[in-house]
């Protein structure tokens, strides 16, 4: 994580108090917004809890989102963009309106893991909610531009 | 400049030239005669003489050019700066009327002028022509007026790292303060922030000093707008001899072409990391056009099979149509495990471009102070764009990397199918209200251009707009240097997108540079209603000049971003965002000398294609293709998706 701050892919990074043994770092990142990662080596998870804001649950939205997390496993990709579900898989929950990712790490590869899940929150912004139908959400709720000029 | 010089003469009136009254009293008999035996009916059966271009125009252009010299009553302040500019190969002048005494002897000397109808578009045309070729452009206006109507260009210009001569005149300085009426004021803190460099002279012995720092500007380094204002005091001064003029030697004196040359350890450095990346994309910046790098970069990138995305407010130094070209490749761009740009002068910021987070890279830039800008570095080159790339070239080893660019086919690909898919479901939108959908306006444009009859490199394209834009430059390409001009690059102006392609249309039907091999075609821009209102008298120097253009217009009766009062709730605003419903923008360009097409059909638009480009390749005719459109298709609600902006960096890209 200090690499990534290091080069400037998020501002602020800093360490969240310890709680029962699960660390917990935020950092300002995609839209300027906050992000959390939770990091629970007893559950051997890696959680962003809001990775999307104000996406109702059964919004197309959420349906596109959920197929496109789950085709990060799929066989068709490169090794290199693909999640292996022998080392981690990913999924994602909605709670209260926002959309969360989880990474579960199946060999003890954490920085595996966090990688592939820095990866994905990023082709979020950048790949997904740009080339789907999405940009009412993106000015709504993210702040983007709806203008060229 | 004032209308009434201070001098005694008026600015034609010296030996061995046709009195200023003499020759309006022979253009007024030319015009008279030729009125009388061409009039035409135009409108019902009254007698009125029809559009033309006047005789004056065409013997104008025709006028032997001269250069002045001390000899006899010696040289003006204007004279001195009109011979550095054709010294230094000013490549042309657009101007509106004013600023005489430059205007007048830049073109005397016998450099390409143009004159048309505003001084914002003349500087938007020459920063076209810039665009178009690489080479430094001026533009001129009046002081006060005149010069402040340019600054929306000027600052369009500036944003694009357009090395464009602003040039205006300026009051006597013997009456500054004075509140001796019109139009004194200080120009250059107006452009502040706006420019490279910029001056008002105000010794006039050292007007030849200040073209020197002009061109020296213009030409080095990372170029960008210089602006320099000229009181009349300068303009008229005169000089017999030689000496009296400071600084006063060539240009091979007053400025140098050595560039930067990568030191041999870090050039090897650079090879290493490519050579042990397996997935490299090259981001090709405007740096490496404006260094004409773009044979360079095709071998190197062909050599070692580098993946290439070409940047900047002009497109095609890396062609699109490119194996290796991962301009439509957004998704595939994430899988690199390493960057090299190359000439980006507008860095993005991380974050910004579909490149992966923390991706390992390399800079090369010309100037030391740049590197490491906005996004983090692991190798800074300081180099001339042209010098590193010849430099890659020769050093890389030969290299395949079959995955890597099947991976970026591949993409390319799916990108084209979702293209596709999408303008169904428009094309169903357009059959549904008998109006053109600005996606479908799109595509029948590229199916025209690139896969029709015509020569897919041929011709150069501008565009502008907001939805119009949006749909315009998903569909737009470039397959060779310079062949597209995104025309709200970084800035995001509305409105010299037609203006900005006449300059381009200079450049084509001159030939210069990168449109050597296809001077003369047609130019075809891409705009918007609400870009009507800035530009469209700009068809009547189109005309006047003979430089034939297509202007589709979608005209969706609304400047687009009217949605943002419906969004907000405020109802009482929506007024300020509509005109008047049907424009005939088709009627008034005939009325402007040019042809006019009306379309709502997808059929219709590639019908009026064919005739306009017929017309313009085989007559040089211009023509608007009014394309009426809805404004109800910019509501995402009602018509979704509605277009919206193309992921950054490649096709469509017009923020860095
Ligand atoms: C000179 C200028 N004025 C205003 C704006 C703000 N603006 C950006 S897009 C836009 C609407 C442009 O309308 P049009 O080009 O007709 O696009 P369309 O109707 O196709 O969406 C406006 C007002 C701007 N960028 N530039
Ligand atoms: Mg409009």
């Amino acid at each position: 994580m200090e690499d990534y701050a290091k080069r400037g892919v998020f501002r602020g990074f800093h360490a969240l108090p310890v709680r029962h043994g699960v660390a917990a770092f935020r950092m300002i990142w995609h839209r300027d917004r906050v992000f959390d990662l939770i990091v629970d080596t007893q559950k051997k998870t890696l959680r962003i809890p809001v990775v999307l804001p104000a996406v109702p649950s059964r919004s197309p939205l959420y349906r596109d989102f959920k197929a496109f997390v789950a085709g990060h496993h799929a066989a068709s990709l490169p090794d290199h963009r693909r999640i292996e579900r022998t080392k981690a898989r990913v999924r994602c929950a909605h709670h209260r309106g926002s959309v969360s990712l989880t990474m579960t790490v199946r060999d003890g590869d954490y920085a595996y893991a966090l990688q592939r899940l820095i990866h994905l929150v990023h082709e979020t912004f950048l790949l997904f909610l740009t080339s789907g139908p999405y940009r009412d959400y993106l000015v709504d709720q993210l702040g983007a531009d709806a203008e060229i000029g | 400049m004032r209308n009434h010089p201070r001098t005694d003469k008026t600015p034609g009136e010296k030996k061995g030239r046709t009195p200023r009254r003499a020759f309006l009293g022979a253009v007024a008999a030319a015009t008279a005669a030729g009125a009388l035996l061409k009039t035409q009916p135009l409108f019902g059966d009254t007698a009125i003489p029809s559009i033309r271009i006047p005789k004056a125009v065409t013997e104008s252009l025709a006028a032997p050019p001269r250069r002045a010299d001390f000899s006899g009553t010696g040289i003006t302040g204007a004279q001195v700066f009109a011979n550095l500019c054709k010294d230094e190969e000013l490549a042309a002048l657009f101007c509106a009327a004013g600023n005489y005494h430059i205007i007048n002897e830049i073109a005397q000397v016998g450099i390409p002028c143009y004159g048309g109808r505003t001084e914002g578009g003349m500087c938007a045309a020459a920063d076209g022509f810039t665009r178009a070729t690489g080479e430094v452009a001026a533009c001129s206006g009046t002081e006060g007026p005149g010069f402040t109507h340019m600054i929306m260009n000027i600052a369009t210009a500036h944003f694009a790292n357009s090395p464009v001569l602003v040039l205006a005149s300026n009051q006597s300085i013997q009456q500054e303060d004075s509140w001796k009426r019109i139009q004194f004021m200080y120009q250059q803190p107006t452009t502040e922030g706006l420019k490279k460099y910029g001056k008002r002279i105000t010794v006039p012995n050292r007007v030849y000093e200040y073209g020197a720092y002009a061109f020296r500007n213009l030409k080095s380094g990372v170029p960008n707008v210089v602006h320099l204002d000229f009181p009349l005091d300068v303009a008229t001064e005169r000089f017999q001899d030689p000496s009296k003029i400071g600084s006063f030697y060539g240009k091979e004196r007053y400025r140098s072409e050595s560039r930067a040359y990568p030191g041999s350890k870090e050039l090897q450095q650079a090879i290493d990391m490519i050579g042990k990346a397996e997935r490299p994309v090259l981001i090709a910046g405007h740096g490496v056009f404006v260094r004409k790098a773009w044979d360079a970069l095709l071998q190197a990138a062909e050599k070692h099979e580098m993946v290439v995305v070409g940047s900047g407010p002009v497109r095609g130094h890396f062609p699109d149509d490119h194996r290796l070209s991962g301009s439509m490749s957004n998704d595939a761009l994430m899988s690199a495990d390493l960057v090299i740009f190359v000439g980006q002068y507008l860095m993005p910021t991380v974050g910004e471009w579909t490149l992966p987070p923390g991706v390992k890279t390399i800079r090369v830039h010309p100037v030391q102070e740049d590197l490491g800008r906005n996004w983090p570095v692991d190798l800074g080159i300081v180099s001339d764009e042209k010098v590193f790339l010849e430099a890659l070239a020769n050093g890389l080893p030969p290299k395949k990397r079959p995955s890597w660019v099947d991976e970026v086919a591949a993409d390319k690909q799916k990108r084209e199918q979702a293209n596709l898919a999408l303008n169904e479901r428009y094309l169903k939108y357009s059959r549904d209200t008998n109006a053109l959908h600005p996606w479908v306006l799109g595509k029948e444009v590229h199916d025209f251009l690139y896969k029709g009859d015509i020569d897919p490199k041929q011709t150069v394209t501008g565009w502008g707009g907001n939805m119009i834009g949006f749909a315009s430059m998903r569909w737009l390409r470039a397959n060779r240097p310079a062949q597209e001009i995104p025309v709200v690059y970084q800035f995001g102006p509305m409105g010299p997108d037609l203006a900005m392609m006449m300059g381009a249309g200079v450049a084509v039907q001159r030939g210069i540079g990168p449109q050597a091999a296809y001077q003369g075609a047609p130019v075809v821009v891409v705009t918007g209603d609400a870009g009507m209102g800035f530009s469209l008298l700009e068809l009547d120097t189109f005309v006047k000049y003979k430089i034939p253009v297509i202007c589709i217009v979608y005209n969706n009766n609304s400047w687009g971003t009217f949605p943002f009062a419906l969004g907000m709730n405020t109802p009482r605003a929506l007024h300020m965002y509509l005109f008047q419903e049907n424009l005939r923008y088709d009627k008034m360009a005939e009325h402007l000398g040019a042809r006019g097409e009306y379309v709502r059909t997808p059929e219709e638009l590639r019908a009026a294609l064919k005739r306009s480009y017929d017309a313009a390749a085989k007559q040089g005719y211009s023509t608007l293709i009014n394309c009426q459109g809805l404004m109800e298709f910019n509501i995402d609600k009602l018509y979704p998706p509605a277009p919206s902006f193309a992921p950054e960096p490649g096709v469509g890209a017009v923020s860095h």
